[in-house]
């Protein structure tokens, strides 16, 4: 008998499993526990699937992706890992010989007790996308709820329907955890300038009829309030297993959790940062695909190890791009290098500890994101070009890049 | 990153001279714009350096891609399928090569020009190489220029051009026809007992060329030789007084190459109209005076009445794109099953009054300003070769020349609605045959 590997879950980590499994030649037998319907759709890409007519056009993968699988589209209620089995929604029971735990996470929900007002939206699955867009088209006055990613790319392309938005953040600045202060003081100009109105530090506490209440209490009147207010993992799966869980799914350096033969990646999954070491979550795409091809891997016998969390996104601020990667607040002892041009509008801010890249903010200026990726996972040295990179990171990243992983 | 299948460098010939940039910047057959090259291959600190995508084997950009817009195609080539991709970057951080270039709202990549990278292709070192392929632009350096230096054919002329890049293009292997014409007057056909080519050369009559050609070719076909049978003529020798023979040829099947030259006239004997002289031209014969204002007639469009006799290949080509012409070239070469017919621009400054070192500008504007569309059909099936995706006005094209200098603006107008209706035509006959 062939092995069975089932795969719980259908976003980005298991998509990258599945990818990385046949490139790897795995020659054992593929079950996916799909909650959505196949094909699904990333939560990553929904914000640009606002508005758009065909959003069939885009899934995360099309069906014929998944030829060659066993998918069963229900959703898994428990694992039972003394049995090796998994139980359904449906009460069935499905066997495994290793699991992989890729469940993802749902958004955070804000707790407002006694509210009686239209409930907050969020996004994450295509129902969510239509629901937005229904309730979107009936009025014109939005309240976003956090000033992440998500909030303000919805902000933004709410704005190409001639909304008028109002976004709220709890934090003393727009992007938290995604820029530095200075940048996301411009960047909050930016919105403001185009007629999206930003509040920092506040936050909602109660919504009646359209009246939603701020904690500055000033009554804000809105149509359609949505919350964006970060991603709590799914960890309902693991629950009555011995599986240890903090924030998410503890896994090593292989993506294995305490119980040898279960994987966690993505979302769900929580592992140590690069830097200090101490364990977290990484919840964003280029993680979860990273994991899931080291899930991959691992399963096919190869040791590829995970060198830590980092920190990467991109960001499309009105047509200007921004790339955070890492630790960009210099700790006491590191080194860092800035450049910025209001006027010309382009910010510039790479961190190093030691000789070695910690952190980097650039809005505006061309990159290749991925090399200093490379370049910081790899601990290379990058003592001397300090300043040429903050010239020019464009080119100096390929040349440097280039030179060290020659052969 | 394992094996790969990308654009392969030989540092040892590359002298970092962005001739490969300015080849990617092209592609989109645009006045070049090194901010738009998705290679890098210059000089950095005195040594060289090259960066493209690779196609790798196990690509990360594939993975991480929310809306499944990368694939890898059956020959590893790594593809952004544009009308999926929603412009996240996403896959420029996930890439450890820089392969991918992120610029708001559009990611771009190599794409290997769909198996014909046109770096490759112009890199003058010929350190470039993809599959085998290597650099036309080196082989134009290093291959014997088969045609006799020093022919008599006027400054700036690109029929010449054309014909040393035929030559080199289609080898030794090669039966050249040259009928009464500009090519024939300037010597390739030879004075006395030496000819102009050092491949051997015929001159037939005008009107007898392909019927010639098409005996040659069946007399080898005999003795079990394959040779390249080619046909090189002038607009007069196709359109007009050789096009019966062409014509039979073609709706015989047989298996010889015809390359028109088209300058629009009878050049080498005084600019003559002919056939495929647009309407509103000035010739020696459509003089512009009190009476006359050029040619009263439109031009015969000779590409499209090929396409009627439904031959395996047609194309229409320009010195000015010699990529895109020696891609034809060699496809013509392929053609076992009958005729093959590449229908050349060639602006002849003589004629069309224009400074002797602006014929490949004239020509690429002639393209640009769909004028001069390059289409080819292959088996039926046709395609734009070089997609324009923004036309300039007709005027700018008009304006470079002495033979348009005196138009009205009702002739403007006259010319631009013949381009519109033969452009309509041919997007129908694309449209159409690309249907499944």
């Amino acid at each position: 008998m062939s092995e069975r590997v089932v795969i719980i879950g259908n976003s980005h980590g298991a998509v990258s499993v599945i990818e990385t499994l046949r490139r790897e030649g795995f020659g054992g037998k593929l079950a996916l526990i799909s909650g959505e319907k196949i094909p699904p759709y990333s939560p990553t890409a929904l914000p640009y699937l606002l508005w758009e007519k065909e959003k069939e056009r885009r899934p995360l993968r099309p069906a014929q992706f998944y030829q060659g699988i066993d998918v069963i589209e229900t959703k898994a209620i428990s694992i039972e890992p003394e049995k090796s089995a998994i139980l359904l929604l449906n009460r069935k029971r499905i066997r495994y010989d290793r699991l992989v735990i890729a469940t993802g996470a749902s958004p955070a929900r804000l707790p407002l007790e006694g509210s009686t007002g239209s409930p907050l939206l969020t996004l994450r699955k295509t129902g969510d996308l239509e629901e937005i867009e229904k309730r979107a088209r009936k009025g014109t006055k939005v309240l976003v709820v956090g000033a992440g990613l998500i909030g303000l790319h919805l902000a933004q392309e709410l704005l190409k329907k001639q909304k008028r938005i109002h976004v709220i953040e709890l934090k003393g600045q727009i992007l938290p955890g995604l820029v530095h202060p200075e940048l996301a003081l411009f960047l909050k100009g930016l919105f403001e300038q185009k007629g999206i109105r930003i509040s920092l530090v506040a936050s909602l506490s109660e919504v009646r009829g359209s009246k939603a209440l701020l904690s500055s209490g000033e009554k804000i009147d809105c149509d359609l309030i949505l919350s964006a207010i970060g991603i709590r993992p799914n960890l309902e799966i693991t629950g009555g297993t011995s599986i240890i869980v903090k924030e998410g799914v503890l896994v090593n350096e292989q993506m294995e959790t305490n119980i040898p033969g279960i994987y966690a990646c993505g979302d769900v999954a929580e592992y140590r940062d690069f830097f200090n070491g101490e364990s977290r979550l990484n919840p964003n795409v280029v993680n979860a695909s990273d994991q899931g091809r080291i899930v991959g891997e691992s399963l096919t016998g190869k040791k590829s190890l995970h060198p830590g969390l980092i920190t990467v996104n991109t960001f499309n601020c009105f047509g200007s791009n921004l790339f955070s990667l890492g630790r960009f607040i210099p700790d006491p002892g590191d080194r860092a290098f800035e450049e910025c041009d209001r006027v010309k509008g382009f910010f510039k801010r790479i961190v190093f500890t030691g000789d070695r890249l910690k952190g980097m903010v650039l809005f505006n200026t061309p990159v290749d994101g991925g090399i200093y990726y490379r370049l910081m996972r790899e601990k290379v040295s990058l003592k001397g070009w300090e300043e040429k990179i903050l010239e020019d990171p464009y080119l100096w990243g390929k040349w440097i890049s280039e030179r060290a992983f020659k052969e | 990153m394992g094996s790969y299948s990308g654009i392969k460098r030989d540092e040892k010939n590359c002298i970092g001279c962005r001739a490969c940039e300015v080849a990617c910047s092209l592609r989109t057959n645009t006045p070049y714009d090194l901010t738009r090259s998705n290679i890098l291959g210059t000089r950095v600190q005195g040594e060289t350096f090259f960066s493209v995508c690779l196609h790798c084997q196990k690509p990360d950009c594939v993975l991480v891609c929310p809306v499944g817009a990368i694939h890898q195609e059956g020959r590893g080539i790594v593809q952004i399928d544009e009308k999926r991709c929603v412009g996240c970057g996403l896959c420029s951080v996930s890439c450890p090569y820089g392969g991918i270039r992120f610029s708001p709202s559009r990611t771009l990549k190599c794409d290997l020009c769909g198996g014909q990278p046109l770096c490759v292709a112009l890199c003058p070192q010929g350190a470039l190489e993809y599959e085998g392929q290597k650099s036309m632009a080196h082989q134009w350096k290093t291959s014997e220029d088969l045609l006799s230096p020093g022919v008599s054919s006027c400054l700036g002329c690109t029929a010449e051009l054309a014909l040393r890049f035929v030559l080199r293009t289609i080898g030794k292997n090669t039966i050249l026809a040259i009928p009464p014409g500009c090519m024939g007057g300037v010597g390739v056909v030879g004075y006395g007992m030496t000819t102009g080519a050092k491949v051997p050369v015929f001159f037939p009559l005008l009107d007898n060329v392909a019927s010639m050609l098409s005996g040659i070719k069946r007399e080898y076909a005999r003795k079990g030789k394959e040779v390249n049978v080619v046909a090189f003529a002038g607009d007069g020798g196709t359109a007009d007084v050789g096009f019966q023979c062409l014509s039979g040829a073609a709706e015989r099947g047989e298996n010889i190459i015809y390359i028109c030259y088209d300058n629009e006239g009878y050049m080498n004997t005084g600019f003559q109209r002919s056939g495929t002289t647009p309407y509103g031209a000035w010739t020696s014969t459509t003089p512009v005076g009190k009476k006359g204002s050029g040619k009263k007639q439109r031009s015969k469009n000779l590409p499209l009445i090929m396409a009627a006799h439904e031959i395996p290949y047609l194309a229409t080509a320009s010195m000015s794109y010699p990529h895109d012409f020696e891609r034809k070239l060699r496809k013509a070469m392929l053609v076992r099953n009958g005729l093959a017919y590449i229908h050349l621009l060639s602006p002849c400054p003589t004629g069309w009054r224009f400074p002797s070192d602006k014929g490949i500008e004239i020509g690429r504007l002639a393209v640009e300003t769909n004028f001069f569309p390059l289409w080819e059909m292959e088996e039926g099936v046709s395609r734009f070769t070089v997609e324009v995706k923004e036309s300039k006005p007709i005027e700018e094209l008009l304006g470079k020349m002495g033979k348009y200098s005196h138009l009205s603006k009702k002739q403007i107008g006259e010319i631009k609605d013949t381009l519109d209706r033969r452009f309509d035509i041919l997007q129908l006959l694309i449209h159409d045959r690309a249907k499944p």
